[in-house]
């Protein structure tokens, strides 16, 4: 799968994110992942991601996927929060959260992530995106519903 | 005596943030970076924030009570973490002390139901799943 830069991306108009938020994802490998599990209790988990600029979403893969119970929950109920965020030195934080409807597919895992793990793949389709960026003078916020 | 292991506890004493998810009204979940620290008094996390009770985390906690938290990071072996589903409650003063001047009295309380451990322990014991409740 051939990554486009997200400049091209943010160019054509196809991107729900914004160009601060697309450098910001791809600055990042680790995410956490939120799912609801059958009794609607959440569970949260640490993850490796990659932006997926052709389809504009969220690609998440990890050792033995398909027997997760995070992968599971999404088979079940399509429910995902997704969130990437850091601290840079002195205390400027940056978070984005990625609330979406998530799929659990039986491969594309090894291309998306690392050819180590397993070939199941989560994929986050984003229908609302909150953004905080306090590097930036003024902090950058933003919240906003994308579908 | 803790719900925790001794080497939990050391790991949760060394980090100082952990990303909490929790459950809406219509049952989709949210999740979010948060401080927290272990209160050893009433063997619980507890999670404070700027404007604590305003965030949707707070409001889906009264709500419900369904909370899971997890804190994680890597060393040069490699990733390591905790998660903690948890019953949540919220607290309303304790909080400030915290970050004082910037978090507000209000906390999230969560008290452990199952802890899934993995590679906090060392190699002799890198997974640990249980129910504590």
């Amino acid at each position: 799968m051939e990554n486009i830069p997200y400049r091209e991306v943010r160019r054509c108009n196809l991107s729900r994110f914004t160009e601060a938020e697309l450098a910001y994802l791809q600055s990042q490998r680790l995410g956490r992942l939120a799912t609801v599990n059958k009794n609607g209790e959440p569970q949260v988990a640490p993850v490796g991601f990659r932006y997926n600029a052709e389809l504009d979403t969220i690609d998440i893969g990890g050792y033995d996927n398909e027997k997760s119970q995070k992968f599971r929950n999404i088979a079940r109920n399509g429910l995902a929060a997704f969130v990437v965020d850091d601290v840079l030195p002195p205390w400027k934080t940056r978070l984005l959260e990625i609330r979406g409807h998530a799929e659990a597919l039986p491969d594309g895992g090894q291309e998306a992530i690392s050819p180590d793990v397993s070939p199941a793949l989560i994929r986050i389709t984003p229908r609302r995106i909150i953004f905080w960026d306090s590097t930036t003078d003024p902090p950058t916020a933003s919240k906003r519903n994308v579908e | 005596m803790s719900k925790f292991t001794e080497a939990e506890l050391e790991y949760l004493k060394t980090q100082q943030a952990g990303r909490l998810a929790t459950v809406n009204s219509r049952g989709e979940p949210q999740n979010s970076p948060v401080a927290f620290r272990y209160n050893a008094e009433l063997d619980t996390i507890d999670i404070g924030g700027p404007n604590n009770s305003k965030s949707q985390k707070y409001r889906n906690i009264v709500r419900n009570g369904l909370a899971s938290f997890v804190v994680d990071d890597f060393t040069s072996d490699g990733g390591r973490g905790i998660e903690i589903r948890a019953h949540g409650e919220v607290v309303p003063e304790g909080g400030e002390s915290m970050y004082p001047g910037w978090f507000s009295p209000e906390l999230i309380r969560l008290t452990p139901r199952r802890i899934i451990a993995w590679y906090i322990s060392g190699k002799t014991l890198p997974f640990s799943k249980r129910n504590v409740e």
